[in-house]
């Protein structure tokens, strides 16, 4: 590897920025942008993402970083294969809009409409027939009925042509539900077996990282009650890293680090 | 009621979370659904879910059933008979057949 960092240029399997104030975050950050020429060493990996950088506040998932660990050996879950359906599944499912909104919208104005054209022609009708028995000439009164008998003609065919049109919307939005459905079970689905894969992944590398923990200068007396850095290079120790571990931790120096962890190191 | 029906998992959480803060307006819950009261407040709890995941959130209004209102008589006593029937294993159609209880051609055909 190559460091180019705190107005240094360090190489080989151990760097050591100790004492600048270069922080840990600055150079994991370099490590894993291919475009960040400060750093250059092979590319890391998921596991690289979990322990590749420990300092005295890491913050361990510890087991989705135990799985990691066990994918970077090659481990594989019984789960893997069901997993890998799902998500080709996932995948191909293409879901539909659902949105009726336009279509409700044009059932209630029409609505609107036809009630009003309704009451308009009752009053028209009223008025007419107010006047024939009066015995006065009812003049406009018969044009305008016609002319909103017309209109409440035509406002009923906007009505029912609205009402047809969210019924097959709904139908189509209906379909598209079951495809959103189906999605969502298969989410769940996929989640559960990656929990399960990880469960299964982190169970194997569990006693590895346990003796690697027992074997640590600063190792508690259980496992279980461990630290979060000192789990996080445990696992390290026991994980396939290509990139070199970012160690702001010091149970030990760099140089014994690199060779407790049989993997290139970056001391902060 | 509004019946609102979740179909993401963005959106249950959003419902989960609104009926955990609005109980007094939730009838009942189940699982990605829930029962909201048929209320102003009910219909904008509802729109709000539907704004926030417009195509995720299916919203109905229903209505309790009352049978001796809404639904036929014969309809009514098929039911009856046929859960009060001796032999588990026969189907409503043989069931029906040559008895004055509908058959169920008939009872798809009919709207309530």
């Amino acid at each position: 590897m190559r460091v180019a960092f705190g107005g240094t240029v360090q190489g080989g399997p151990v760097v050591d920025l100790g004492g600048s104030d270069v922080a840990p975050e600055q150079v994991v950050g370099a490590l894993r942008d291919p475009a960040d020429d400060r750093v250059r060493c092979p590319e890391p990996g998921t596991a690289h993402r979990h322990v590749g950088c420990i300092t005295p506040d890491t913050a361990l998932q510890r087991r989705a970083a135990l799985a990691a660990v066990a994918r970077s050996r090659g481990e594989t879950a019984p789960q893997d294969e069901a997993l890998d359906a799902v998500r080709d599944e996932l995948a191909a499912l293409s879901v539909d809009d659902t949105d009726l909104t336009a279509a409700r919208e044009r059932v209630a104005e029409t609505a609107e409409d036809l009630e009003r054209l309704r009451e308009r022609v009752a009053t028209l009708r009223g008025r007419g027939q107010a006047r024939r028995e009066a015995g006065l000439d009812p003049g406009d009164a018969e044009d305008a009925l016609a002319d909103a008998a017309r209109d409440l003609s035509e406002a009923a065919t906007a009505h029912a042509a609205a009402e047809q049109a969210l019924d097959s919307a709904r139908d189509r939005a209906g379909a598209a539900y079951d495809a959103r459905e189906r999605r969502l079970r298969l989410q769940d689905r996929r989640d559960n077996l990656r929990r399960a894969a990880r469960d299964h992944l982190a169970a194997a590398v569990e006693p590895a990282v346990g003796d690697a923990l027992a074997d640590l200068p600063v190792a508690a007396d259980d496992p279980a009650d461990a630290s979060a850095p000192a789990v996080a290079i445990a696992a390290a120790r026991v994980a396939a890293l290509d990139a070199p571990v970012v160690l702001a931790w010091r149970p030990f120096g760099p140089a014994e680090a690199a060779e407790w962890l049989d993997t290139p190191v970056i001391g902060l | 009621m509004l019946l609102v029906v979740t179909y993401s998992r963005a959106a249950r959480t959003t419902l989960r979370n609104v009926c955990r803060t609005h109980e007094e307006t939730v009838v009942r819950r189940f699982g990605r659904a829930a029962l909201f009261e048929d209320t102003a407040y009910g219909a904008f709890l509802a729109l709000r879910l539907r704004e926030k995941h417009p195509d995720d959130v299916q919203i109905e209004r229903t209505a309790p059933l009352n049978e001796f209102a809404d639904v036929p008589a014969d309809v009514r006593e098929a039911a009856v008979a046929y859960e009060d029937r001796d032999a588990a294993s026969v189907p409503y159609p043989k069931f029906s057949a040559g008895t004055d209880h509908p058959d169920p051609d008939d009872l798809r055909a009919r709207e309530l």
